[in-house]
């Protein structure tokens, strides 16, 4: 399975195994860089997730690779701010966020009405065709 | 017309309620509120309690944690009431097509009465189709009959 | 506390267009926890992005958010671009800040009606309104629609301003830059409105950095930042230096948007002025394979769009990160401590876009 290569906008990625993750994400805390965001990508049987900040207008990345079923640290110990998007990769994804600050355990975004995490690759969402409508 | 119709003709109370539109719509809706297109020449005002509404004007597609909301509302308004679909995507799920989280339009929680198309609905359009609105529901009896049900579904 | 009573803020609220529900743990009248209910909106936008065709995309994404809509179509059009290697005519790139600039003034003024609703400050809301009008007008002359104006698509815009419409825009913006002037001056120097904004929800400017505030949030903590800087569309050749205050309160937010406003207008005229002749796009072959990230300015702070593509007409990736996404936690931060009826005021504050945050 391949993983993003270079990535236009994205000035470097700094690749961290998942055990070192957190020292990473501190190192970048220390320098004092701009938590954007984490985002996700669905890669058959791991994720491969995209820590984004901001340096002077610059933007930075750790990537970490996770398997899936596996659990991932959260990141709000360093980052408070990551509470949003770990919530939203329990709810879309999934993935099981360890030791997040505030958990809205799966109910962030949707309600418990799906049955599959609806941005996984495999969970097929059914088009609403115009037909169906009345009218 | 009696005059308690008539009455109710000339002062609509009206409720918005956004079931996960875009804001395109929300805020056009609040457009005909100001000086511009003053909606307020038709009797109309802008309530947020629904026991006191007469007209419904909902925005967006209906997304499901808002569904229950807007069946609540609907259920909550006193007879006669007319709901108003505001948009494309409150009339057929428009552009959110495929979108997961959606339920494709406002006539599947709720009966609608008057389709405003759309994307974003102008306040011109807004208006025409609350007055249409307002001409059903000036036929509308006030009591509804023995034995009907209230508010029927449209057809 | 034990003693603590909990009150929902919405997802019904009068000050709050849109749903959101705000739990907030109240000790007497003091704000001890506010805790966000999201899921009113969400619709499942980044999905439908790679079940549609990329270049449908332009439409969806301009309806994530109705307020700042052509700016998520420049971000996408942007990262696409890149993807594809292209690059918009000269021309493009200037009617593209024309637009976008349009479009900010219209929300800030919209920002600042709700804010002065929020206060019970009917009237100004109406005159902000109506000035705003002028604006939407422009967009509809220029655009064919007011609110979702579909300018932007991959590789260029897809309508020109002529003669004519510069013309008009070019009598119509002092009007509304005397009209605004009149208004805002009434607005940051009345002595009710200062009493409910200075001091209330201050966010100091390393708060607003460790927690990720962008916009106006964070230049209303005194930090210039603006995305407008790096130089994407045309903004590169146009003068600009970003608005701040240095208070980072309510107040501090409010007059950043404010002043925003004019900026916005000498920005529109500067590339009005310096409008080169030209295409407006250019053709492309091919279909996106690779990835790019693209950050663009909206009217509520630092916009991104991802997208990953993979060779097909379909992506493989759209991600979305919107300003008050970014926002929030700051939002929650400085509420407690805040008085139960400031809260409608403070959130308003960081001008919450709700449909954006849920996508
Ligand atoms: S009809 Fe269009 S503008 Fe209106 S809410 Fe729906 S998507 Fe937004």
């Amino acid at each position: 399975m391949s993983v993003l290569g270079e990535v236009s906008g994205i000035a470097r990625i700094e690749d961290a195994p998942l055990e070192s993750l957190l020292d990473a994400l501190r190192a970048y805390r220390q320098r004092q860089a701009r938590f954007i965001t984490a985002s996700c990508l669905d890669r058959g049987d791991r994720f491969e997730i995209l820590y984004l900040f901001d340096e002077d207008l610059r933007t930075v990345a750790v990537r970490t690779l996770l398997p899936k079923g596996a659990k991932l640290p959260s990141a709000t110990g360093v980052y408070l701010c990551a509470f949003l998007v770990e919530n939203e990769l329990q709810d879309l994804f999934g993935i099981e966020v360890e030791g997040l600050h505030i958990d809205y355990s799966g109910k962030f975004l949707v309600t418990d009405t799906f049955d599959a995490p609806p941005l996984l690759k495999q969970t097929a969402c059914e088009l609403q065709l115009p037909k169906e409508n009345p009218s | 017309m009696n005059l308690i119709q008539k009455a109710r003709m000339k002062s609509p109370w009206i409720l918005h309620f956004n079931a996960g539109s875009c804001n395109g719509c929300d805020i056009e809706i609040l457009s005909c509120l100001t000086p511009v297109y003053d909606i307020e020449r038709f009797g109309a005002v802008n309530v947020g309690n629904p026991k006191h509404a007469d007209v419904l004007l909902v925005t967006g597609p209906v997304n499901r944690r808002n569904e229950r909301v807007l069946r609540n509302l609907y259920d909550q308004m006193l007879d006669p009431k007319i709901v108003v679909a505001v948009g494309t995507c409150a009339s057929s799920g428009g552009v959110f097509q495929n979108c997961y989280n959606c339920m494709g339009g406002v006539d599947k929680v709720i009966p609608v009465d008057v389709y405003v198309p759309g994307c974003a609905a102008k306040p011109e359009t807004i208006i025409e189709g609350l007055i249409l609105g307002l001409e059903k529901l000036a036929k509308m009896p006030s009591k509804p009959k023995k034995g009907a049900q209230p508010a029927e579904a449209r057809t | 506390m034990s003693e603590g009573t909990s009150v929902p803020f919405g997802p019904q609220h009068p000050v709050l267009p849109e749903p959101i529900q705000l739990r907030i743990s109240l000790e007497d009248e003091n704000v001890v926890q506010a805790l966000p209910a999201l899921g009113y909106v969400h619709r499942g936008i980044e999905k439908a992005g790679e079940l549609n065709d990329f270049q449908q995309n332009v439409f969806l994404v301009e309806r994530v958010c109705g307020i700042c809509s052509s700016i998520h179509a420049l971000a996408y059009c942007l990262a696409v671009e890149a993807v594809l290697g292209l690059e918009a005519p000269k021309r493009a790139s200037y009617l593209r800040v024309v637009w976008m600039e349009l479009h900010r003034i219209h929300s800030h003024l919209l920002y600042l009606g709700l804010l002065a609703e929020a206060f019970g400050f009917e009237s100004l809301f109406m005159e902000f309104w109506r000035v705003r009008e002028r604006v939407m007008d422009l967009l509809e002359m220029t655009a064919g629609n007011r609110v979702i104006i579909s300018v932007c698509t991959i590789g260029g815009v897809r309508r020109d301003i002529d003669a004519e419409q510069a013309r008009a825009i070019r009598e119509e913006l002092p009007k509304l830059r005397d009209e605004a002037r009149r208004l805002v001056d009434s607005l940051l120097s009345d002595y009710t409105v200062r009493q409910r904004t200075v001091g209330k929800g201050t966010i100091p400017a390393a708060l607003a950095l460790e927690l990720g505030a962008v916009g106006p949030t964070l230049r209303g903590s005194g930090v210039a930042q603006d995305m407008r800087m790096a130089g994407y569309a045309a903004y590169g050749e146009l003068e600009f230096r970003p608005v701040t205050f240095p208070d980072g309160d309510t107040y501090s937010r409010t007059a950043v948007r404010a002043e925003e406003v004019f900026q916005s207008i000498d920005l529109v005229l500067a590339a009005l002025d310096n409008l080169p002749e030209g295409d407006l796009k250019v053709g492309f072959k091919g279909r996106p394979e690779g990835a790019a990230l693209a950050r663009v300015e909206a009217p509520r702070g630092e916009l991104i769009y991802m997208v990953v593509g993979n060779g097909t007409k379909n992506l493989e990736r759209m991600r979305v990160r919107v300003p008050t996404y970014a926002n929030i936690p700051a939002l929650l931060t400085v509420l407690p401590g805040c008085e139960f009826a400031d809260v409608p005021v403070v959130t308003l504050s960081i001008d919450p876009c709700i449909s954006c945050t849920e996508r």
